[in-house]
């Protein structure tokens, strides 16, 4: 496992600000969508049992469900851990220097990626939507110099704040950097 | 010849190989890029024992069912 002060290769006197995940509601939605798939074979042992009297008895459909029933177990939490895992480990990390972008796009994709903060042109941020209104997440997109791709930090809380942050930072940046060219 | 239920069974333990090779895979992800904190070790072990309570229930109901049952039988012709 990484440290939380690990940054792949770190400048001398480099300072990690920040580190940004998605919002604690992201997960929160990732957890109910998945409780309620869990919970919907007792809703469907109910139905069958009302519908067809005698299913769960006869010797061949019983072991066929029952085979069902653990197939569809097994496949939603291994596809819930996998969501988990896809969704925790997408990682933005602001530093006095550079914002590194690590992001995981399913199980096997991983992009790892950095812009120094001097280079950076303009920075927006968006809070789309009913719940992100209400629990303050959205995307911060960051464009750079130079550059056709921009960096976004996905559902991220107090985006507006992020926003400051990062213009500030590159105020700074650019500061230091005034002989460099962008 | 006669297909029994058996069938169900060993695609069960296709399903099980998959589930374990692809929780697996998670799980090298997250010891390798995700960060040392204690939300993401819970995850790990919240999974692992998950995965075990199911497994071991399965298992356990499945032991009890005759999987000798014949689904079909090429001379009757007759499913179930």
């Amino acid at each position: 496992m990484i440290g939380k002060n690990s940054i792949p290769n770190k400048k001398t006197g480099e300072e990690i600000i920040v580190h940004l995940r998605r919002h604690w509601f992201i997960f929160f939605k990732i957890f109910l969508l998945f409780a309620v798939l869990f919970s919907l074979p007792v809703v469907i042992y109910y139905f069958f049992n009302a519908a067809l009297p005698g299913i769960y008895d006869n010797p061949i459909t019983y072991p066929i469900l029952l085979v069902g029933v653990f197939i569809y177990y097994l496949m939603t939490l291994v596809f819930a851990f996998t969501f988990w895992t896809t969704t925790y480990l997408d990682v933005w990390t602001i530093t006095t220097e550079r914002i590194i972008n690590r992001e995981q796009n399913g199980l096997f994709n991983r992009v790892v990626s950095e812009l120094d903060l001097y280079r950076v042109q303009d920075v927006t941020a968006e809070q789309k939507g009913f719940f992100a209104t209400i629990f303050h997440y959205g995307d911060v997109y960051i464009q750079s110099a130079g550059s056709k791709e921009r960096f976004v930090f996905e559902q991220v809380p107090n985006p507006y704040s992020i926003a400051k942050m990062v213009q500030r930072l590159d105020e700074k940046a650019k500061i230091n950097h005034a002989h460099e060219p962008v | 010849m006669v297909i029994t239920i058996s069938v169900f069974y060993y695609l069960y333990l296709l399903v099980v190989m998959f589930f374990i090779l692809y929780g697996l895979f998670n799980i090298y992800h997250l010891l390798i890029f995700g960060f040392f904190s204690f939300a993401n070790i819970l995850v790990i072990v919240l999974y692992v024992a998950v995965a075990m309570i199911i497994l071991n229930f399965s298992f356990t109901q499945l032991a009890l069912i005759d999987w000798q049952q014949p689904l079909f039988s090429a001379e009757s012709n007759n499913l179930f």
